[in-house]
C-alpha cells in the first residue's frame, strides 16, 4: 500500500496542514503516492494544533 | 512601516508573538489573536486523531495573509524529537521558521541547552529560521547567534507561570550582547511584565497563558499590546537616569519667602 492510500483508508481528506514520517523520515507530499509502506513500518501523521 | 520587529530579513509591525494554546474556545482565541494586534502565532504539532470524526484544523481559524505561523517543538525532550518535529511543521505549514524548543525538565520547563545548541546548529544547517527558546543566560544566547539562529528567546520565568521577569539583569545583558533580536518568551503574566521586558530593550515578547488564561482573554490581549507599544516607546526615547535624591521641577530662583 502507498502512502497516500492509507491517508485515504484513515479519511484523512485534508493533506493541507498535514505531514507525514515513514520510520522517522519526512516524506514530501509529492512522494507520498509512490512511496510503499510495509509490514512494521512506523508511520505518523501529524498536523497543527494550538500551542505556545 | 516604522520601527518594524526585523526576524531574518522579514518585517512585522508588532512586537507581540502570541502563542494558541490553553485558549477555552477557538472563537476566544480567534478574537484574542484580533484584539492583540500580532502578525506571528505560535503553533504545536501533533499526532492526528485519526479516530476523530471532524477534521477542522486551527489553521482554518488562523487568516495566514494577516499572520505568519510559528511552529514550535514544545514537548520535545531531545535533539532528534526537535529536528523531526521541525521537518514535519516545514511541510505541513509550509514555514521554515522554527521555535525551537527543547525542554531539560518537566517541572520548570527549562530547556536542555546543550540538546537545544546541537538541534539548532543541524537546524540552521538545514536552512531553518531558528528562534530557540531558551535559559535567560547570556553565554548559551551568545552560542545560539554563533550558529545562525534569527533570534534568541531567553525565558522571563517558567512556561505559564506568570512570574514576570525574574532576572532582568540577566535578560539586559542578553540585549547589551546580542546583535540578533532577543525576544522575551514565557513568564509575562500581566501588561507591567510586558512593558518591562520592552522597557528593557527586547525586540519583543511572547506570551501564551497569561493572555489565554486570563478571566477576559480578550481585553487583556487588548493589554498586552498597549504594553507592548508602550515599553517599545519607552525605550526608544531613552529613560531618564536613575538618581537617589531629589531634583526639584519648579525653578528655583524667585522664590517667594515669607
Amino acid at each position: 500500500m502507498t502512502l497516500q492510500k492509507l491517508l485515504i483508508e484513515l479519511n484523512v481528506k485534508h493533506p493541507k496542514g498535514v505531514a507525514v514520517a515513514l520510520n522517522g523520515k519526512v516524506v514530501p507530499k509529492a512522494k507520498l503516492d509512490s512511496t510503499t509502506i510495509q509490514q512494521n513500518d512506523s508511520v505518523d501523521i501529524v498536523h497543527a494544533v494550538g500551542g505556545g | 512601516m516604522s520601527d518594524p520587529l526585523i526576524i531574518d530579513g522579514r518585517k512585522f509591525s508588532s512586537r507581540l508573538i502570541l502563542g494558541t494554546g490553553k485558549y477555552r474556545s477557538l472563537e476566544t482565541m480567534t478574537k484574542a489573536i484580533e484584539s492583540s494586534g500580532t502578525q506571528i502565532v505560535t503553533v504545536a504539532m501533533r499526532r492526528l486523531n485519526i479516530s476523530q470524526k471532524s477534521r477542522k484544523s486551527i489553521i482554518d481559524h488562523i487568516d495566514r495573509k494577516k499572520i505568519t505561523l510559528l511552529p514550535n517543538t514544545a514537548g520535545c525532550h531531545t535533539a532528534k524529537e526537535a529536528i523531526l518535529t521541525s521537518e514535519l511543521a516545514r511541510e505541513a505549514l509550509g514555514t521554515d521558521m522554527i521555535k525551537l524548543e527543547v525542554i531539560g525538565d518537566d517541572r520548570t520547563l527549562y530547556p536542555d541547552n546543550q540538546a537545544l545548541l546541537e538541534a539548532a546548529k543541524e537546524l540552521t544547517r538545514r536552512r531553518f529560521v531558528v528562534l530557540p527558546y531558551t535559559s535567560d543566560d547570556l553565554v548559551i544566547c551568545r552560542k545560539l547567534e554563533e550558529v545562525g539562529c534569527a533570534a534568541v528567546m531567553p525565558l522571563g520565568a517558567p512556561i505559564g507561570s506568570g512570574l514576570g521577569i525574574r532576572n532582568p539583569i540577566n535578560i539586559q545583558l542578553i540585549i547589551n550582547s546580542a546583535k540578533i533580536p532577543v525576544i522575551v518568551d514565557a513568564g509575562v503574566g500581566t501588561a507591567s511584565d510586558a512593558t518591562q521586558a520592552m522597557e528593557l530593550g527586547a525586540a519583543g515578547v511572547l506570551m501564551n497563558t497569561g493572555i489565554a488564561r486570563a478571566k477576559d482573554p480578550v481585553r487583556m490581549a487588548s493589554a498586552m499590546k498597549m504594553a507592548v507599544e508602550s515599553g517599545r516607546l519607552a525605550h526608544v526615547s531613552g529613560r531618564i537616569p536613575v538618581k537617589f535624591y531629589g531634583s526639584a521641577s519648579s525653578p528655583v530662583e524667585g522664590l517667594i519667602k515669607a
